[in-house]
């Protein structure tokens, strides 16, 4: 189990800082802001945050782990808050209560980051240490759900206009099949993070259970799978997904 | 929220032209928009020029409005008016460069 955990959260963490530097690279050739957003996401929570929360919560060593922990926390908050107004940004630009929500999930998260943080620099028994952290962790833990479900519904429903818009010959298959694919990756953080708040509800400490890190771990390389498949298409890929929107206009024709 | 130039371009011409009021201008770009998976704060001239061709007819017929064609005619003139509004951002546009 524990091998399986190291293996899938090394590929999680490969795959997300490869995404997240091609991201920050075109961002700053491009001067967008939905990729500078994606990129900081990527590289601050999965590639880099996560596995350094995870990594130091395994260590016994508390003044080599403390730092790393901190640090760990800091990105992996930093980067969910960029990932929610990556949401905003590109979704709903101009709404308001976007804005709200991703402000107020925002506040949350970096308050759940800094008792999680609170709890590991008070207490050095893990058992404490995972108690004390238990309110701020389920807070985390329910705003990066609804953040995903916000994701999934977002990208469903922008997938549903785009292919009617394929009907019309106004949009593209490629494009069209990424927003499919945000879709699925959105859901399969849900499933995920859904394991983490049973997890946490039962009493586990989510950084230190092997069922809860392979689970997320697993989840990571699915993701992983449409992280690429999004950003970094291979090119049999791109034109399997274009054949296949040719196929039912070639059996009409 | 706001509506894009196009939008609003196409609205004023049905008020002129077919004498809608502008709820009922509106509501018939809008249902015109939704079956074309479009939102009326970011279509661009170029995507409601296919609109008017191909669906929009459809909805001033089912309000009775005169003279379609000649309706339509005039809102692709007032369409042709327009400058080139495809640079502003959208998440079609997002997910092409991420991609690319």
């Amino acid at each position: 189990m524990a091998i399986f955990s190291l293996v899938g959260l090394v590929i999680y963490t490969l795959a997300s800082g490869i995404v997240g530097v091609r991201l920050l690279v075109r961002a700053s050739r491009s001067h967008g802001l939905p990729e500078l957003l994606a990129g900081l996401s990527y590289i601050g929570a999965p590639a880099v945050g996560y596995p350094l929360a995870i990594v130091s919560s395994q260590m016994h060593d508390r003044a080599f782990a403390t730092p790393m922990y901190v640090v760990g926390e800091t990105l992996l908050v930093f980067g969910c808050c960029c990932f929610l107004f990556f949401t905003v940004k590109v979704f709903r630009p101009s709404a308001q209560w976007a804005l709200g929500l991703a402000a107020l999930g925002s506040a949350i998260l970096v308050w759940s980051g800094i008792g999680i943080v609170h709890a590991w620099l008070t207490y050095t028994d893990p058992l404490e240490v995972a108690a004390h952290a238990k309110a701020p962790l389920a807070a985390m833990v329910a705003v990066l759900a609804l953040s995903y479900v916000w994701t999934a519904l977002e990208g469903g429903r922008y997938w549903r206009m785009m292919r009617k818009r394929m009907a019309l010959g106004m949009a593209d298959a490629v494009v069209t099949n990424r927003f499919f694919l945000w879709t699925l990756s959105g859901l399969t953080s849900v499933a995920w993070i859904s394991v983490s708040a049973i997890m946490l509800a039962s009493g586990e400490n989510l950084a230190r259970n092997p069922v809860n890190v392979s689970v997320t771990c697993l989840g990571g390389i699915v993701n992983t799978v449409f992280l690429v498949l999004i950003f970094m298409p291979p090119a049999a890929y791109t034109r399997w997904v274009q054949r296949s929107a040719r196929a039912p206009e070639l059996a009409t024709a | 929220m706001a509506a894009s130039a196009a939008f609003e371009a196409v609205q004023s011409e049905l008020e002129r032209s077919a004498n809608m009021d502008r709820w009922n201008a509106r509501g018939a770009i809008q249902l015109a928009l939704m079956d074309a998976g479009l939102e009326a704060s970011n279509v661009t001239s170029a995507q409601m020029r296919v609109v008017v061709d191909r669906l929009l007819p459809k909805q001033l017929q089912s309000q009775k409005i005169a003279d379609v064609p000649n309706v339509c005619e005039r809102i692709r003139g007032a369409l042709a008016l327009l400058g080139d509004d495809s640079r502003a951002d959208s998440p079609e546009k997002v997910f092409q460069r991420l991609g690319s």
